[in-house]
């Protein structure tokens, strides 16, 4: 059997991040991945037929997608559709790149606004981290925002906006409200071995030029030339562990869907909000009867998204909003904090979000689907080019009924069992949408707009799976301490949004990644005080069935 | 043209007649491009089945009142139908020139060419930078 100092499950964002930090320390690591390499070379975005496939075969759904190297989702009972990608690189192959920082409060919840929980660090011991991801994610942006902590430099100027955002920028200051350009993890400029973005617009379908960042053209070139390996797919059915139930290492189908056994003194999970729970649930044992180090019974529980409402203006002028990277222009947080005089506790963020191709926008995504008949070509043209569009992404508080279990009935083509979310929308988080259309609409009416749509709830917005393994420093309330190790077996690591205390309003890869560099931080730090376990393998598992 | 594809390509024409330029779903065969692909095939002739005998020798208004029926009634077929139909439509070259023609939108792939875009010029921000501090310290 190999053994390895740290085993990695998951190469994306928080994974890759990991086993950089760690390599370049002198560590062993290697990483396993369940699925393979993604050329950005080879992106579909070149071809005729790239529209039809971003709501396909490419498809951040993998319900929808039905890759190869999938699991199953069962989302029958759930508002939101979880995305998510397996390959290396994970989920920041399919993302927009928005890169915000958390807030200093979004750290002290209960401390501030009486709820949820405080995390158990704060904004400024991660700071560092943040600066750290930033470098090496490469970030374009511009420091000076009076909405956030001061911070370094960005390493590149802003993208450029487009004449929605500017639009939508001046609405904001007649209306007096907070706003900046936003940092996206996208180069305005070539940033190392990368290009520069030329405005494509499809980020979520690969990234030619190599502008757009993802963990396989960033993180894992340098974490491969310090030694980390990377096994891909690799799908990982369980966390062994030994006599007293301390992990030893993993099993898994390699690519000959042969099982194999590989141990390590240091197991880190990075599957994401949702595989990291299944594998943990999947792992229960005699010593562990209701999943891997489960004492607390969170395991799996408090899943958060960010509940997210859209809101678009139509205008007489065309606005081309196809140009540019989709996700990314300006960000409004005036709504972001605990206001006396809202409905509601904490708040949102209004993200400028450009518009789609055409098949886009006849199917129908910012603006409800363009209808058949007479109409429909001049409909068509009112809307094609002419719309920008707000995201109103709020802060899902936790809540122990919301959470991901494995399925009974539904396996993968391995027989692994797939997974089940439920998940309900608080009427915290419904008040809070309300809010956000009524100030997005007023926004859109102040910039011109002759017409605004609103869609109250985006189904296919579960790119944000947090809170499944939640950090903290009581073992019973938590299932990892403030560096990401179990409480019951310090050997464990869980690095990616499961962890989150709360989920903020914001997009969570840069805080995942802070995270995640923070704990190989103290990792290296304590290296030579490492527990480890010295007895064999527990022989417990059973192999599932072939599918 | 088969029995099949000429009731279809009538159904299609009543969905993406022509207009503003744009062609009639028939004038690009879209009939045939739906059913040259399984998954749009699928859609179509599941819509196929459920159209009324003699769809196709309606009046224009009967058949539209036909479409809007089934469409209330049978939503996740006709949807399904919207989606392929729409999907074949736009991503077919004669209906992208029509598209590059009257929005300047090109009718090629995004990559490699991408677009151009003014730079950011940091003096719109030049408002919101004299705004105090308003984030949350805790």
């Amino acid at each position: 059997m190999e053994h390895d100092e740290v085993l990695v499950v998951g190469s994306g964002a928080s994974g890759a991040a990991l086993a950089w930090k760690l390599a370049k320390a002198g560590f062993r690591v290697t990483c396993l991945e369940q699925g393979g390499w993604v050329s950005p070379k080879d992106a579909s975005t070149t071809g005729d037929d790239w529209e039809r496939q971003r709501y396909t075969d490419e498809s951040a759904n993998p319900n929808i997608r039905r890759g190869a190297y999938d699991y199953p989702l069962d989302e029958s009972d759930t508002p939101i559709k979880p995305l998510m990608f397996n390959g290396v690189g994970g989920s920041t192959i399919k993302w927009g790149a928005h890169f915000p920082r958390f807030r200093p409060s979004d750290f002290r919840v209960r401390s501030l606004d009486g709820l949820a929980d405080d995390w158990p660090f704060d904004y400024d011991a991660l700071a560092p981290f943040y600066d750290e991801n930033d470098r090496m994610m490469g970030v374009s942006g511009l420091a000076g925002d009076p909405g956030n902590p001061p911070r370094s430099a960005r390493p590149m100027p802003p993208l450029p906006p487009g004449p929605g955002a500017l639009r939508m920028g001046q609405a904001f200051d007649k209306l007096g409200w907070q706003w900046w350009v936003s940092d996206v993890a996208i180069n305005s400029t070539p940033y190392g071995t990368r290009g520069a973005c030329n405005n494509c617009g499809p980020c979520d379908m690969g990234c030619p030029p190599q502008a757009r960042a993802s963990t396989d053209i960033t993180y894992w070139p340098l974490a491969l030339a310090a030694g980390a390996r990377l096994i891909t797919h690799a799908r990982v059915f369980e966390v062994t562990t030994d006599a007293d139930g301390r992990p030893t290492g993993v099993a898994y189908f390699d690519q000959n869907r042969q099982v194999q056994l590989r141990s390590a003194d240091i197991v880190v999970l990075a599957a994401n909000g949702v595989g990291t729970p299944r594998l943990m649930l999947l792992s229960a044992s005699g010593k562990h009867p209701d999943g891997l180090l489960n004492r607390s019974g969170l395991v799996g529980r408090r899943l958060m998204h960010h509940p997210t409402g859209l809101v678009t203006g139509i205008f007489d002028e065309p606005l081309e909003g196809y140009k540019g990277p989709f996700a990314c222009s300006f960000l409004c947080q005036e709504f972001y904090e605990t206001r006396p005089e809202h409905g509601f506790v904490r708040g949102y963020q209004m993200q400028v979000v450009r518009s789609d191709g055409p098949l886009g926008t006849a199917l129908g995504g910012y603006v409800p689907r363009i209808r058949w008949g007479a109409d429909h070509h001049r409909d068509f043209l009112d809307c094609f080019g002419h719309t920008a569009s707000l995201t109103v992404t709020t802060e899902d508080l936790p809540d122990e009924n919301n959470r991901v279990t494995l399925d009974p009935a539904v396996t993968d083509g391995f027989g692994i069992p797939a997974v089940k979310l439920h998940y309900r929308v608080d009427e915290n988080t419904r008040a809070m949408i309300e809010h956000g259309i009524e100030k997005a609409s007023l926004a859109f009416r102040t910039a011109g707009a002759r017409r605004v749509e609103a869609q109250r709830l985006v189904a296919q917005a579960g790119f944000h799976l947090m809170g499944t393994a939640r950090m903290g420093d009581d073992p019973e309330t938590s299932v990892v301490d403030g560096f990401c190790r179990a409480h019951d077996a310090d050997n464990l690591l869980i690095i990616d949004g499961s962890v989150f205390v709360t989920g903020a309003a914001l997009n969570p890869t840069p805080t995942i990644q802070a995270i995640a560099l923070r704990a190989a931080d103290n990792l290296i730090r304590n290296r030579g005080n490492q527990t480890v376990s010295t007895s064999p393998t527990h022989t417990g598992w059973k192999p599932v069935a072939h599918g | 043209m088969t029995d099949k594809t000429e009731t279809l390509a009538v159904l299609l024409d009543e969905l993406l007649p022509g207009g503003e330029d744009f062609p009639a779903a028939q004038a690009i065969d879209l009939a045939g491009r739906l059913l040259g692909r399984p998954e749009w095939a699928k859609a179509a002739e599941i819509v196929l089945i459920l159209l009324p005998e003699g769809f196709a020798a309606l009046a224009p208004a009967l058949r539209v009142g036909k479409l809007r029926d089934l469409e209330a009634t049978e939503r996740q077929a006709f949807d399904a139908l919207i989606v392929s139909a729409y999907s074949a439509y736009y991503t077919h070259a004669a209906v992208r020139a029509v598209i590059e023609a009257k929005t300047g939108y090109a009718a090629g792939p995004p990559q490699p060419a991408g677009f151009t875009l003014p730079a950011f010029d940091p003096a719109v921000l030049d408002v919101v930078r004299r705004r105090p501090p308003s984030y949350r310290r805790p």
